[in-house]
This record gives structure tokens, sequence and C-alpha cells, in this order.
């Protein structure tokens, strides 16, 4: 995908670019952020038992840990003003539990090859693949998320995590955390037919409880 | 067996295997199987099912002749028509399987390639032993 399809607000890249030391990330996160299928206020601290985080740094530290032991192989970092976005790498969901797959199949973005049989020839009804992606937010001036088309969203997410930036540069994780810094958890969940149309989910489908607690670790709400 | 018999039998076979094929596609295009590809599915009915049963209709249309009840000049020509059907409504059901199994778009694509082959085989066939039961 090329970053010219990701809807961005060129206005924001001076106050940006200011604030990072216009080098640091490869791009903008989509700013205002696309409406996601739930969304939540987090503590910068991250963690319930950290100690209050200093600087931007030390909540990618924290995040990192997170999505490292919740086993994301990738993920990629934004620029957002005062902050970063953090998003993983698209994982493919079991349609019926909303968990995501084991093993490879978890980062199947396409349906998998699901052999011939006496069914498959006389299925009228096409099965569908489900899709996640985290977004970890970190910024001092939240904005409200806009609506955007579900297939562009799709294929934004796709790629997302590899297209940003693997880790901050010194600069942005240097930036310390002030009282107007808001850390928010975004899932995006979709639906994809091959072939077919796409459907952002929005409100979720499963509660944005069970996907935090996929991550496997407590996550400490806003003070 | 007389050209009558022979032209039924493979005009039943046709009939039999096309219809719950045909069946499945509109079915499917009810369903929204197809999402945004139903015009590429049933461009692949129009090209790979129609033409034979264009071809059968075609030769029913012509009115019988008094040669209809006479016994089949060339049994090979026959069955080389009828197994060659066969195998290329066989073909026909896998690729419908494998539209729902893999990739649509790539096995809608792809089995164009080796269905226009067979098909043209298919058709000299039953376009042979139809012209035979003429004579």
């Amino acid at each position: 995908m090329s970053r010219e399809t990701a809807p961005q607000a060129p206005s924001t890249r001076p106050a940006i670019a200011r604030e990072t030391g216009d080098r640091p990330l490869k791009d903008l996160f989509p700013w205002p952020p696309p409406t996601p299928s739930a969304q939540r206020a987090l503590s910068p601290d991250v963690n319930p038992d950290s100690p209050p985080a200093k600087t931007v740094g030390e909540v990618a530290r924290r995040l990192e840990r997170i999505l490292r032991e919740a086993r994301f192989d990738s993920f990629g970092y934004y620029r957002v003003p005062g902050g970063f976005a953090l998003v993983t790498r698209i994982e493919n969901l079991d349609g019926t539990t909303g968990e995501p797959f084991a093993g490879a199949a978890r980062w199947a973005t396409q349906k998998v090859y699901a052999g011939l049989s006496f069914a498959s020839i006389f299925a009228i009804t096409r099965s569908a693949g489900y899709y996640r992606v985290f977004v970890f937010l970190l910024t001092d001036d939240p904005k409200e998320p806009q609506p955007i088309d579900p297939e562009k969203t799709f294929e934004i997410a796709r790629t997302w995590a590899n297209e940003g930036s693997p880790s901050l540069p010194a600069e942005v994780k240097a930036l310390t955390i002030g009282p107007n810094h808001v850390l928010v958890v975004m899932v995006y969940e979709f639906e994809k037919f091959e072939g077919g149309e796409t459907n952002h989910f929005q409100p979720s489908r499963w509660p944005l409880d069970q996907h935090l607690s996929s991550l496997g670790a407590k996550l400490k709400p806003p003070q | 067996m007389t050209i009558k018999t022979a032209k039924i039998a493979l005009t039943a076979l046709w009939g039999v295997c096309a219809i719950p094929l045909l069946l499945v596609l509109v079915l499917r295009q009810l369903n929204g199987f197809y999402g945004d590809q139903a015009q590429a599915a049933w461009s692949w009915a129009a090209q790979f099912v129609f033409p034979n049963l264009t071809l059968i209709g075609g030769a029913w249309s012509v009115a019988g002749s008094p040669e209809d009840d006479k016994p089949l000049g060339s049994a090979i020509v026959f069955w080389g028509a009828m197994i060659v059907s066969a195998f290329y409504i066989v073909i026909l059901y896998i690729v419908l399987g494998a539209h729902a199994s893999g990739q649509l778009r790539a096995s809608l694509e792809q089995s164009g390639l080796f269905l226009g082959l067979i098909q043209a085989l298919v058709v000299g066939w039953m376009g042979k032993f139809f012209i035979e039961a003429k004579r």
C-alpha cells in the first residue's frame, strides 16, 4: 500500500515535525485517527504496578514489553502530536470466539486455501475472515476519530505495522509526559469476504475487555 | 442404440449436470457469495458452460429426421463425446468448488487457462457427433 492512500492531515505536519526533530518517524499516523471499533483511555503509566512514566520512551518500552509477551512479531510506530501511535500487525481472528488463531494462521491476511471438498462445490455462502489491529496512541492533543471507508481502513491496517518505524527515535523518546498526555488503546475489527465486501465493525463485534485480556497484561486506567 | 437415443443420452448428461451447476451459481449470486466478482463468475459460466448447452439446443432445434431412428453409425464418436463431456463437467464442478475453497479471483481467472482447451475438445467432439448423426 502506498502511503499516499493513508488519510492524513497535511496541516498537522509542521507542528509534529517541530516536536519530533523533523527526522524521526517514517510517517504521520492518520490524524484524526480513523474511527476504531472500540477504544479506551489508559494511564500513560501503562501498568498498574509500574512507577509513573516520565518520558514517551518509557511508555513505549512498557507497551513493547506487553506486545512481545503477547507474541506480536512486529509492530510499527507513527508520529502523532506529542507522542506516537504504536500499531500492531494485523491478526486473523477465529470468527466464532474472536480470539486470534494460533501459529502462522494468526498472521494470515487472506483466507487460507481450505481444500476441495464436496461441500465446497455446493457451498452457496462464503465464509469471511476476521481481523484485528491494536493501536496504542500516546498524545497530548487527542482528537476525535473520524470515520473513513471500511475498505480503505482495512487496506491501511493490513500493512500498518510493517510500514511504521520499528522503534522510536531518541528525540521522541526524550519527550516528557505532561498532564495533557493520554494513552488510548484503539481496536479495529474487520470482516473481509474474499473478493467481496469489507466490514469495519463499529462498534466492535467482540468486547474490548476480551481483546485486552488476549494481550495478557493488566493495563492501568487513567487517573 | 439409435441416433435418437444417443442424442437423448448426451443431452441428458449435460442437462442433469448443468442444471445443478447453474442453480449453485444463482444461489451464490443471491447470497452475495461472489461479492464484486459476480460479473466475472457469470462470464465464467457464459464462457465455459453455455456454449455446450447452446450446441445441444441447436442440434435439437433442427427438426427430427427419419435418420434419427437408424442405428448409431459410429459408437466411438458417441462414446467419445460422452466421455469428454463427463470429464469436462467434472472439471467444471471442481472449479466451482475451488471458487469456495481458495482465492476467488484467481480461481476464476486461472481456470480459463485449462477450461478453454478442454472445452475446445468437448465442443469438437460433440459437433462431430451431431454432424455424423445427420449423415
